[in-house]
């Protein structure tokens, strides 16, 4: 989905605000653009109609659900939603303490939620990031990598004993 | 055992001494990143350049934060200059937005009130077909009464 930027769109002058909100964080999952750490609600994400980006409804309303638009807010004793990881056919949702899985269900739901992490998450914005399907991320025990849904310490010992919060 | 002082430098490596490795070992131009620091090439001359990584000047660009997008050497930017938000790619400032409902017009987003330790707080980049999409925000601490007003911006760019 990634594309490569076009020498001839450097020095391009203008952009479009699609929506009045701001948020943390965003990434790319499937035919969605999605957001997290809202700042109306920093416990929630939100996402763009299917296949359009430039399109925001507001969710819970019949244009949002016919365009699969909407809003997922999560358990607060987790902390803010910092930081978001996605490919085609799933995403992670980073929580300062907890991380969840999103899929795809289309429907009414159309993005299924699931806690997995309820220790580990990234402990701020900025403290993420994505390589192909590998997402490094740093919580407030150390740095980890998560790669199909396993987490592993990869600061465990020195790394974390040096860097680590 | 001596207390340990966290001092977060990103990946830039000031400290690689420390490991034997070739590095810094002292920070003579840093600008603020998310949360940490990063060096920079000051000029005077001009507020940014492409050639040779970010180059800013001191006089007016107070917080910057870069993301690599595409598959080259491409950065998006957000920094702070004369109290705007600016946004852009490899530091070329985008000058104008649209708006599509969203109820923020006008560019650059001008603070309402000069004050100081204004600085880009969180700053995001992803991509899909033909865009690329940015969230954006700054933090900015008056002086009197000390309040941390938060600043923020989303949208996007066709590619």
């Amino acid at each position: 989905m990634t594309s490569k930027i076009s020498p001839g769109w450097i020095g391009s002058s203008s952009y479009v605000v699609p929506i009045n909100v701001g948020a943390l964080a965003c990434t790319t999952f499937r035919d969605f653009i999605v957001i997290g750490g809202l700042t109306t609600n920093r416990y929630a994400i939100r996402w763009c109609s299917i296949g359009d980006p430039t399109d925001w409804p507001e969710p819970a309303t019949d244009d949002a659900r016919a365009k699969q638009a909407g809003q997922e807010s999560f358990p607060s004793e987790h902390g803010y939603v910092t930081a978001l990881a996605g490919n085609d056919f799933y995403m992670y949702i980073f929580q300062e303490n907890a991380i969840s899985k999103g899929t795809y269900v289309g429907g009414d739901i159309v993005i299924s939620v699931d806690i997995f992490e309820e220790d580990r998450g990234c402990v701020r914005g900025g403290r993420l990031v994505q390589v192909d399907d590998m997402v490094f991320f740093e919580s407030d025990r150390g740095f980890h990598m998560l790669l199909n849904d396993q987490i592993t310490d990869i600061g465990y010992g020195k790394v974390d004993d040096s860097y680590g919060g | 055992m001596a207390e340990q002082v966290r001092v977060d430098f990103l990946n830039w490596r000031p400290d690689a001494e420390d490991v034997f490795n070739q590095g810094l070992v002292v920070a003579t131009n840093a600008i603020h990143d998310t949360e940490g620091w990063k060096p920079v090439h000051v000029k005077t001359t001009t507020s940014f350049s492409t050639t040779g990584g970010l180059e800013a000047s001191a006089a007016t660009v107070t917080s910057l934060v870069a993301k690599p997008i595409g598959t080259g050497t491409d950065l998006m930017c957000a920094w702070i200059s004369n109290n705007t938000v600016q946004i852009g790619v490899n530091g070329v400032t985008m000058t104008s937005a649209g708006s599509v409902g969203g109820g923020l017009t006008g560019y650059p987003l001008a603070f309402a009130t000069a004050g100081t330790d204004q600085q880009i707080s969180f700053f995001d980049v992803c991509e899909n077909e033909g865009f690329v999409f940015f969230v954006v925000e700054a933090w900015q601490r008056q002086a009197s009464p000390l309040t941390s007003v938060a600043l923020r911006h989303i949208g996007y760019a066709a590619i």
